[in-house]
């Protein structure tokens, strides 16, 4: 396998070959396969369900409406802290634009809460909080904040002054200038800090969740299915998660991402 | 998904301040510092009093903070974490940077694995550690199972985008002087992706201590990760903080000082004055 992929890089000719099915076929292909490869070997262990099995359970519980119910209760909770952490943390990058003494202020707990384990969030903010949502709220806001402030800050640096010289010659207002240079200059920091800090808020909402001993959640759904030694729900919620997180990630992060930067497609003409 | 990004500044000093046009005072440089921790202290304590019993003082953590160190209970778990931080570190770098590389050469390996890279991005460590301890038993090979299986994808992103990222000129190049395989390899492909492997190696290292802490609260009390959880269930979050600070302390410095030295020597080929 490996020496003739590699000889058929060499000559060029894979590429091409590649090239030509779509983006899409190959992937597929590759899954399939890992599916193929499960339905031959799960009869050989003991404890791995049937692909039949995982597939009836995810049909009852697409039934059911409490999955929904529990999904919604944890994009409720990685909203709400995803919102407080990423308003917090422009807030202090905002702080730390133009004054050296506010950045080192904010120096601090942007590398204590960078170098935090989750982890260790999650446990202090459930006994401090107790086992709410607020914890929830609390562990996120704080575990993304500092990626978002890092990254704010890298784009806030990269602004060109000259755009905001030019705006200042044609007498710009400052809604104006908001709308139509700044936002349109940072879009793209923003946008791409918003996408880091989505996928990580992700990771502590269900980090949380497992610890915090909660009956709705999706973390609390693992944490079920793992008490009950039911490895096929596990299976199933794991696909319901993949599911919620690329499909934000594909309905709502990507055409906003296009309508937002859609003027320079049209200036580019692609 | 773009969640690389989100990990690769945790090693990068965050917040280097460009160079001061003027000098400044020693008063204008700390003062700030000073100011937050004052700040800080004048948050957390009163804060203190509102959630009785269950918010710790700062007093309460520097006494487990001392605590730790003078019963040395804490010593043995941090071995114990480390060695399970140290087998995840190696065997997911290598594993990482083998698949990373494979991947950029490749793209039928490419196409077949993105989708399963993309995949272990995105899964939460609880989810691993459970499937894994379900599929395995609750052992210490579940654990280290779990532990390469979190952090290898994040390697082989890292390496695949380096692998990805290489000069096709020099490729012709090689092509056309006919070099042999080890040669490309020591001349041509290493040399091009040594970044990504040291950037990818040390983001192994600080996520696998990171999320040894979680494999370990899950399934045992021993190690830093049990111990974190058997104080949260004891409702001790003074000792939850204090153990923390220990642990990541030490780790902060091994990351800063071995990582930076070595990483020195390996680049002392590099023209210095590029940046």
């Amino acid at each position: 396998m490996t020496g003739l992929a590699d000889t058929a890089t060499e000559t060029g000719l894979e590429s091409r070959r590649v090239e030509r099915v779509s983006p899409y076929v190959l992937p597929a292909v590759g899954v399939a396969m890992l599916l193929a490869l499960w339905f031959v070997v799960h009869p050989l262990t003991r404890f791995l369900p049937s692909p039949q099995e995982v597939w009836a359970e995810g049909l009852d519980l697409i039934a059911e409406p409490a999955t929904y119910q529990n999904i919604l209760r944890s994009l409720q909770r990685l909203l709400i802290g995803l919102s407080a952490g990423y308003v917090l943390a422009f807030l202090v990058a905002l702080a730390g634009r133009g004054s050296n003494w506010w950045r080192r202020f904010f120096t601090i707990p942007v590398y204590v809460t960078i170098t935090t384990p989750s982890l260790a969030f999650a446990l202090f903010c459930l006994t401090v909080f107790g086992l709410t949502d607020v914890s929830v709220y609390v562990s996120v806001a704080a575990v993304i904040f500092p990626f978002v402030v890092v990254s704010l800050h890298e784009g806030f640096e990269s602004l060109d002054s000259r755009l905001d010289d030019m705006s200042k010659v044609y007498r710009l207002s400052r809604r104006e200038r908001l709308r139509h240079v700044s936002i349109p200059e940072m879009a793209p920091f923003l946008f791409a800090a918003l996408r880091n800090a989505y996928a990580l808020g992700w990771k502590i909402v269900v980090v949380t969740e497992v610890f915090s001993a909660q009956q709705v959640g999706i973390g609390a759904e693992y944490n079920r299915a793992y008490d009950f030694f039911a490895l096929e729900t596990l299976v199933v919620w794991v696909v319901f998660f993949l599911i919620v997180v690329f499909g934000v990630e594909f309905a709502v992060f990507r055409p906003w991402e296009r309508r937002v930067f859609r003027w320079r497609d049209a200036r580019s003409g692609t | 998904m773009t969640v690389r990004g989100t990990w690769d500044i945790a090693e990068a000093e965050v917040f280097e301040a460009p160079a001061p046009p003027k000098a400044e005072g020693f008063a204008a440089r700390f003062l700030p510092y000073l100011a937050f921790i004052i700040a800080a202290l004048a948050v957390w304590w009163p804060l203190t009093f509102v959630f009785e019993p269950f918010l710790p003082s700062p007093w309460e953590v520097v006494t487990a903070f001392v605590d730790a160190f003078v019963s040395g209970d804490i010593f043995s778990h941090i071995a114990i974490s480390l060695r399970r931080v140290a087998i995840a570190w190696v065997v997911s770098t290598l594993l990482g940077v083998a698949i990373g590389i494979w991947m950029g050469r490749s793209r039928l390996t490419e196409a077949f694995l993105s989708p399963w890279v993309m995949v272990g991005l995105a899964l939460p460590g609880p989810v691993i550690i459970l499937f894994s301890v379900l599929l395995i038993g609750v052992q210490e090979s579940s654990r280290l199972v779990a532990l390469v299986v979190a952090v290898t994808p994040f390697v082989v992103n890292i390496v695949h985008q380096g692998v990805r990222a290489t000069d096709p000129g020099l490729e012709e190049m090689a092509k056309v002087y006919r070099w042999s395989r080890p040669t490309w390899m020591r001349e041509l492909l290493l040399p091009q992706i040594a970044g990504p492997i040291f950037a990818a190696n040390r983001f192994a290292f600080a996520f696998s201590w990171k999320i040894v802490l979680i494999v370990e609260a899950l399934t045992t009390s021993e190690g830093i990760g049990g111990q974190l959880g058997f104080f949260f269930k004891l409702l001790r979050p003074d000792k939850v903080v204090a153990w923390t600070l220990v642990f990541t302390v030490i780790m902060t410095l091994v990351d800063q000082y071995v990582f930076r030295k070595t990483e020195g020597r390996i680049f002392a080929w590099r023209v210095t004055t590029s940046d």
